[in-house]
């Protein structure tokens, strides 16, 4: 699929819808209230894939257009303004952050390197937490929604997320992103 | 929201492609077991003998009849009217283009599709469906494995969350050339596989006397590819069809059917057992 698309054919982009649209909708719907706005942001993530590739040849397209997807639903989200569909979701990682913390990460080296601690750590989680916490993080699903992708009770789901919000903070203060 | 929780989700949307991959990639979906109706029970459900068809038949590119295969007719369907399908539910007939065969009538060419099961649709059209107890009719998004997901049945209908398939029906009416003809398709899970199946059956309303070959004739507008069941192994095509990795197209109660299944040729032949599909 990716060289089809690498060499411009539109096949590659009905492929791509056949086969990614389900997860890029649940994506968008995950963070967007509204259906249609959801739909739109994957339309315009399906037309971003289509622009960047070529220059770009992702090595696995799946985590690609997901990024893609989940940007461009964020985005949206901003433009929109307080529309998220699960509100207390985008506080929820506050707790990752010590309260008493003023530093504020704003080079993108730093960031880059913030993204990377974050990897490393997830690969620590077991594959079910991984999941987990990609379902409700990354895709943003509901709890609910996260915790049925990951085979796993809603309260075993809370518990779990709660715990590993508390390991990422640990993660990050020795990585030394934050003060204690 | 503080602004080093803004940095943390957009580090999160950085992870990893093994991490995402490894969390998107779709496990394969546990048998559902068949608590009530096993084996000898599921064969009482049997509807009919089957007839077994070997042959090929279809038009040619000048129109011409190609065929070799004669049937009884003994068919009983009959077409709603338009106040019938509005009275049903329907909200949206979609005509086809006004096509160009001689005996052709415009009024018939449409396909609808309907928010309701295929069992009860079928049934209306004095039909017998081809779905029993082993089958479920309520179909979820998440028992198609991708590749057959919302693009292939768009003309079904999905809920908000494009989590849930509302059972529904695609009623297709044809009255090209020489018979009317009413095509039904619809999605139904095997219990005992949890396997998707789709299934297109094609009734033929109206059959033409032809002298020359002496009897009632059976027209196809299609290429068909009739199947011999005594040998259905043989008989299933595994290829990545638009529906499903195989296909199986065979004559049953004098009705084709034409039906796709996201799986092998053992488990496809099961589900063929559990539709009461049986070679003479």
């Amino acid at each position: 699929m990716t060289e089809l698309l690498y060499n411009r054919d539109e096949k590659g982009l009905a492929e791509l819808k056949s086969k990614h649209f389900r997860i890029m909708m649940k994506i968008a719907r995950g963070i967007l209230k509204s259906p249609e706005d959801a739909e739109e942001c994957v339309n315009d993530a399906l037309l971003a894939v289509w622009e960047s590739i070529p220059p770009e040849k992702p090595e696995k397209l799946l985590p690609y257009v997901c990024r893609i997807t989940r940007r461009k639903a964020i985005d949206r989200l901003r433009y929109n303004s307080a529309e998220a569909r699960d509100p207390e979701l985008l506080t929820e990682l506050d707790e990752c952050i010590p309260a008493s913390d003023r530093y504020s990460i704003e080079e993108a080296a730093e960031k880059a390197e913030l993204a990377a601690a974050i990897n490393a750590w997830v690969k620590t989680l077991s594959k079910k937490h991984q999941k987990l916490f990609v379902y409700r993080y990354f895709s943003m699903y509901s709890i609910k929604d996260a915790a049925k992708a990951a085979g796993m009770s809603v309260t075993a789901a809370t518990t779990a997320l709660s715990r590993m919000r508390a390991s990422l903070k640990d993660c990050l203060i020795k990585g030394g992103f934050f003060n204690e | 929201m503080n602004n080093n929780t803004n940095v943390i989700w957009e580090a999160i949307g950085e992870l990893d492609n093994e991490i995402l991959d490894n969390a998107f990639k779709k496990k394969k979906k546990k048998p559902i077991a068949l608590l009530v109706i096993a084996g000898a029970a599921a064969l009482s459900l049997l509807i009919g003998a089957i007839h077994v068809q070997e042959y090929t038949f279809h038009v040619n590119a000048n129109h011409e009849w190609l065929f070799d295969i004669v049937t009884k007719p003994h068919f009983e369907a009959v077409l709603l009217s338009v106040e019938e399908l509005t009275e049903m539910g329907v909200t949206d007939i979609k005509y086809d283009a006004p096509h160009n065969y001689k005996f052709g009538d415009d009024s018939k060419n449409y396909t609808y599709f309907i928010s309701a099961k295929p069992s009860e649709i079928i049934k209306k059209y004095n039909l017998k469906p081809l779905i029993n107890d082993n089958f479920l009719e309520e179909v979820t998004i998440d028992d198609f494995p991708e590749g057959m997901e919302p693009h292939t049945i768009t003309k079904f209908l999905l809920d908000e969350d494009y989590d849930k398939l509302l059972p529904g029906t695609r009623v297709r009416v044809s009255s090209q050339d020489f018979f009317d003809s009413v095509e039904f398709s619809y999605f139904m899970i095997d219990k005992q596989s949890g396997i998707p199946v789709y299934v297109r059956s094609n009734y033929d309303i109206n059959h033409r006397f032809n002298q020359d070959l002496g009897g009632w004739c059976h027209f196809a507008n299609r290429d068909y590819r009739i199947v011999d069941l005594n040998n259905v192994e043989k008989a299933i095509a595994v290829n990545d069809f638009l529906y499903g990795k195989t296909s199986i197209i065979f004559g049953y109660d004098n009705v084709f059917y034409e039906m796709f299944t996201e799986a092998g040729i053992d488990e496809t032949v099961q589900i063929l057992k559990n539709l009461g599909i049986t070679a003479e």
